[in-house]
């Protein structure tokens, strides 16, 4: 354990929760600001010093995340189980899910996916429809959500093997639509505009999911309890997704998207890993989805348009691409911080679109860009190896 | 005669390609033999680069039929012909750029190639040793060029001078144990100094893997001199002359066509 890592990380989660706490958009705008001035003056400053603790934040990923974790627990007993916050914590982690997962596709592979909310529809829509319909329970429910959306992964990749560049930006956009518009007119099955009504919510052993979550020193609302569930499915989503992207598989998904026909060139069965990283990816956007059914306990296929798609690209474009940490953190400055502004709701796909061509303009690898290789050779830096 | 059969690892047979109204490899062949270099020379677009886009299995022969071992590879992907032992560079160089040098040639291992999904999630333990293994692979194959790559294990491609990207590029290809490897004018934008250093290297490869077969086109006529056993010589897609490199330089069809380049 790293005292000095986690010294920083407690700071910065105090300046987190502050960033959720101050509620008055202009104090906030202000806040935000300072503290990008904050940083930038502080590179100005020590200039060496800057990427030292950053490298030093990226080699300790493991620690950085077990902590971010436990901090995480305390997270709804410190706003005291407030309902309206719990409610946007929880989206925002539902859609690092999704960021990680579109990340995966496009950040990792290369694969540039602007229809990636139809998964989340295909998840959400296998919870309700199970469980309402069928009263299937929601945890089987809940991992088909998964393995449904693994299955449109591939069925997107399929036609996608053809095609590249902007041609595949076109085809995802396509089958975004094609998954909405299916959904609006199945009716029989999705309930079409009205949507699915009264998801029921989890029980476990008898416990049901819907009611008071009662901590004995704190009470919340039912909330409560999808904050921990999705806490928990964040936390594995991120250990798996860091292990395959660590992986020999992971280093090939990078060969790919640096240069797909040199990488075939040297033996990579394009079609093999293209279709692997669609379905991988599509897999958090599944259970983004099931969860959010089970949690809102109604969806219509408005709630899953190409809107959506495009909000997780800019989550993961203002995170950095191809970086694991970057996603998770853009999702929630991207989900939080608009919350602040609700006065502006009109404005909120524009306020996207601005984070998308600012970061493109200026900050090309976004704010937590990942640096470090995924193997190292352990000659010159002894502490690459420790880290393995 | 049967004898000599055995020994031919490449050989090329009335290989063409047409694009449109372009004859690009216009009914080529050779065969080489298991340790043997050729040297590709000829005019600017006269084939060179086609005919390796050919072997490497990028596009698919109109004509001809390439054999590795005996086996008929022609119409196979890329990505099967190199696991069938044929690795090439790049004339214009094709990096993983924002991977690490190390991480460059890993991609070509066998063991990285074949690893499964499901192993890397739950491999448990086992990768580590996997990668450590891997990665001293790689290492190794690093030597060829001293200690120049071997230094700069973990910066990224894009990051190397110019001249080390060229040398990453041969120590990738090399890096897989193929039995050809195809080089694409390796030499390309180096200065003379570099040029020699690197034909230097590249006779080490060829004495430190006695059986691997090479291809290389070059422009440098003192490069192809020192490092080949025979050379062809492509004009319009066609192969004017095959021999040594003193048959062809004597050659007047040879002589006529780098003449009429020239004019
Ligand atoms: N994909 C293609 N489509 C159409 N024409 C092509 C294609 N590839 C190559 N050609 C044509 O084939 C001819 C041979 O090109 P090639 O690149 O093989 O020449 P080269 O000998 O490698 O030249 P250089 O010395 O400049 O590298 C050129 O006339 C080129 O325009
Ligand atoms: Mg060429």
């Amino acid at each position: 354990m790293n005292m000095k890592l986690l010294g920083a990380e407690v700071l910065l989660y105090v300046l987190f929760l502050a960033f959720i706490l101050i509620e008055n958009p202009v104090f906030v705008a202000v806040y935000i600001a300072a503290i990008v001035a904050g940083i930038f003056f502080a590179a100005k400053k020590y200039p060496e010093k800057l990427p030292v603790w950053y490298d030093l934040f990226m080699a300790n990923l493991k620690q950085v995340g077990a902590v971010a974790f436990v901090l995480g627990l305390t997270l709804p007993i410190i706003i005291d189980g407030d309902a309206y916050w719990l409610q946007v914590l929880n989206f925002a982690m539902i859609n690092a899910m999704m960021a990680l997962g579109l990340n995966f596709m496009t950040g990792r592979a290369g694969l540039i996916c602007l229809g990636y909310a139809a998964f989340e529809a295909v998840g959400a829509y296998t919870v309700g429809i199970l469980t309402l319909k069928l009263g299937v329970s929601f945890w089987i429910a809940f991992a088909l959500s998964g393995i449904a959306a693994m299955v449109f992964g591939a069925v997107l990749g399929l036609p996608a093997l053809r095609v590249k560049g902007h041609y595949l930006a076109l085809v995802t956009i396509a089958f975004g639509l094609i998954v909405q518009e299916t959904l609006l007119n199945w009716e029989s099955v999705t309930g079409g505009t009205n949507g699915l009504i009264d998801i029921p919510s989890p029980t476990l052993f008898g416990y049901d999911f819907g009611q008071m979550l009662d901590l004995g020193f704190v009470s919340m609302n039912y909330l409560g309890h999808f904050y921990y569930l999705c806490l928990l499915v964040l936390a594995l989503c991120t250990i798996f997704i860091f292990k395959l992207s660590n992986s020999f598989f992971g280093l090939i998904l990078s060969a790919m998207r640096e240069d797909q026909l040199a990488a075939q060139c040297y033996g990579i069965n394009l079609t093999n890993y293209k279709l692997y990283a669609f379905a991988i990816g599509a897999i958090f956007g599944g259970f983004a989805g099931g969860l959010y059914a089970a949690m809102i306990n109604f969806i219509a296929p408005e709630n899953f348009s190409y809107g959506l798609s495009v909000i997780v690209i800019s989550m993961i474009i203002l995170g950095g691409l191809d970086s694991i940490p970057g996603a998770i953190v853009g999702a929630f400055f991207l989900t939080i911080f608009p919350e602040k502004f609700r006065a502006f709701e009109d404005y909120r796909i524009m306020f996207y679109g601005l984070i998308i061509i600012f970061c493109l303009i200026f900050m090309r690898n976004g704010i937590l860009p990942y640096t470090r290789r995924i193997f190292m050779s352990g000659l010159e830096n002894k502490e690459a190896e420790e880290n393995g | 005669m049967a004898e000599n059969k055995e020994n031919i690892i490449i050989e090329a047979k009335d290989l063409t390609i047409r694009f449109g109204g372009v004859t690009a490899v216009n009914h080529v062949s050779f065969q080489l033999k298991a340790g043997e270099t050729l040297g590709v020379i000829g005019p600017n677009g006269s084939g060179k680069t086609t005919l390796f886009n050919l072997l490497s299995g990028i596009y698919v022969p109109t004509e001809g039929q390439i054999f590795l071992n005996g086996e008929d590879i022609s119409g196979k992907q890329s990505n099967e012909v190199f696991i069938k032992g044929i690795s090439r560079t790049f004339q214009n160089g094709r990096l993983f750029w924002n991977l690490s040098v190390l991480e460059n040639i890993m991609v070509g291992l066998k063991e990285v190639r074949e690893c499964s999904v499901l192993g890397s999630i739950i491999g448990a333990g086992k990768e580590k040793a996997q990668a450590k293994e891997a990665i001293a692979t790689c290492l190794k194959h690093m030597e060829i060029f001293d200690d120049l790559l071997i230094k700069q294990a973990d910066k990224t491609a894009k990051d190397l001078p110019y001249a080390d990207r060229r040398r990453l590029e041969i120590c990738r290809a090399v890096a897989s144990n193929p039995q050809v490897i195809l080089l694409d004018e390796p030499s390309a934008g180096m200065d003379s100094m570099e040029t020699e250093k690197l034909m230097h290297d590249l006779l080490k490869v060829k004495k430190a893997m006695p059986e691997l077969t090479v291809i290389v086109v070059e422009h440098d006529m003192d490069f192809i001199k020192g490092l080949v056993d025979k050379v062809m010589v492509l004009n319009y897609g066609e192969n004017i002359a095959f021999g040594t490199f003193d048959e062809v330089a004597g050659n007047e069809e040879v002589i006529n066509a780098y003449l009429g380049q020239e004019g």
